[in-house]
């Protein structure tokens, strides 16, 4: 976890661009990238859904590299499919959704908080993040 | 009436992030430049800045490809100076570059006036290389 408890959220697209996204809770973070998921289920362009989800989310930087995060969105515009990930305070990583952008806009918010707070969907990925 | 037109724009980040943005006049090309750089002007982390440009501008897109645009920024966020390009006979131009201390300082007119200037020396410069490239063709004739 970082410092201050905020929830730092990086969201990878793949076109190489990587939006970074801090709030206190996930359930924020969840209930922010719906809105700004909503609007891109009619492109297929990556850099026409960072420009969306920059509009959609507070975002506090934007880089071509990877920074420390405690959830992670992995975002695949041309299959309009995404992927969610948390770290553990043990920096184990787990998923925590995967599906696609209809599915995921048809969950509750408190739903996919809820998975990142049981860590237990689809289980530990096994790998430990150093 | 509402105005139909509108100016799209590239800022590039020395990240390699490039932003394409829209806007209504060059002028406001300026006038939002100068607002999202104030704000990041405590910044000297270009992911920073490109965040803090994606909210003042209507940004279409984010990558890290150029596409051809109508002109282009370049923003330096680590030696804090910016350059503004328009294309010139299918060339990239410089017509504006400065640090972000003096553009910040300059009203976005005294800018555009600036950037017209060097603009129309530009291609004063460029046309009159035409015609004496074309007077030495006839000559050769």
């Amino acid at each position: 976890m970082s410092e201050y408890s905020a929830i730092v959220c990086q969201i990878h697209l793949e076109n190489g661009i990587y939006l970074t996204t801090m709030m206190s809770e996930k359930l924020g973070i969840v209930y922010q990238l719906q809105n700004a998921i909503y609007p891109c289920r009619v492109y297929a362009d990556p850099d026409m859904v960072a420009a969306l989800i920059a509009e959609g989310c507070t975002i506090w930087s934007i880089g071509t590299n990877e920074k420390e995060w405690d959830m992670a969105v992995d975002i695949d515009a041309h299959a309009r499919f995404l992927r969610v990930r948390v770290k553990d305070t043990e920096s184990m990583v787990s998923m925590v959704y995967e599906g696609s952008f209809d599915d995921f806009l048809t969950i509750t918010p408190e739903e996919v908080d809820m998975r990142c707070n049981l860590d237990l969907v689809y289980g530990h990925s096994g790998e430990r993040e150093t | 009436m509402a105005r139909l037109g509108f100016v799209t724009g590239q800022i590039r980040l020395e990240n390699d992030v490039i932003l394409t943005v829209r806007v209504e006049r060059e002028f406001d090309l300026i006038l939002l430049l100068q607002k999202a750089l104030y704000h990041a002007r405590i910044f000297t982390h270009p992911d920073m800045i490109a965040a803090e440009l994606t909210r003042v501008f209507q940004v279409v897109s984010i990558g890290k490809t150029a596409k051809q645009r109508e002109l282009f920024v370049d923003i330096d966020a680590v030696d804090e100076v910016l350059t503004i390009s328009v294309p010139v006979d299918n060339e990239e131009a410089v017509v504006y570059a400065t640090t972000f201390k003096t553009f910040l300082r300059d009203r976005p007119d005294q800018v555009k006036r600036q950037w017209n200037k060097v603009l129309s020396a530009i291609r004063e410069e460029r046309s009159s290389m035409k015609a004496n490239e074309a007077q030495k063709e006839k000559n050769n004739e």
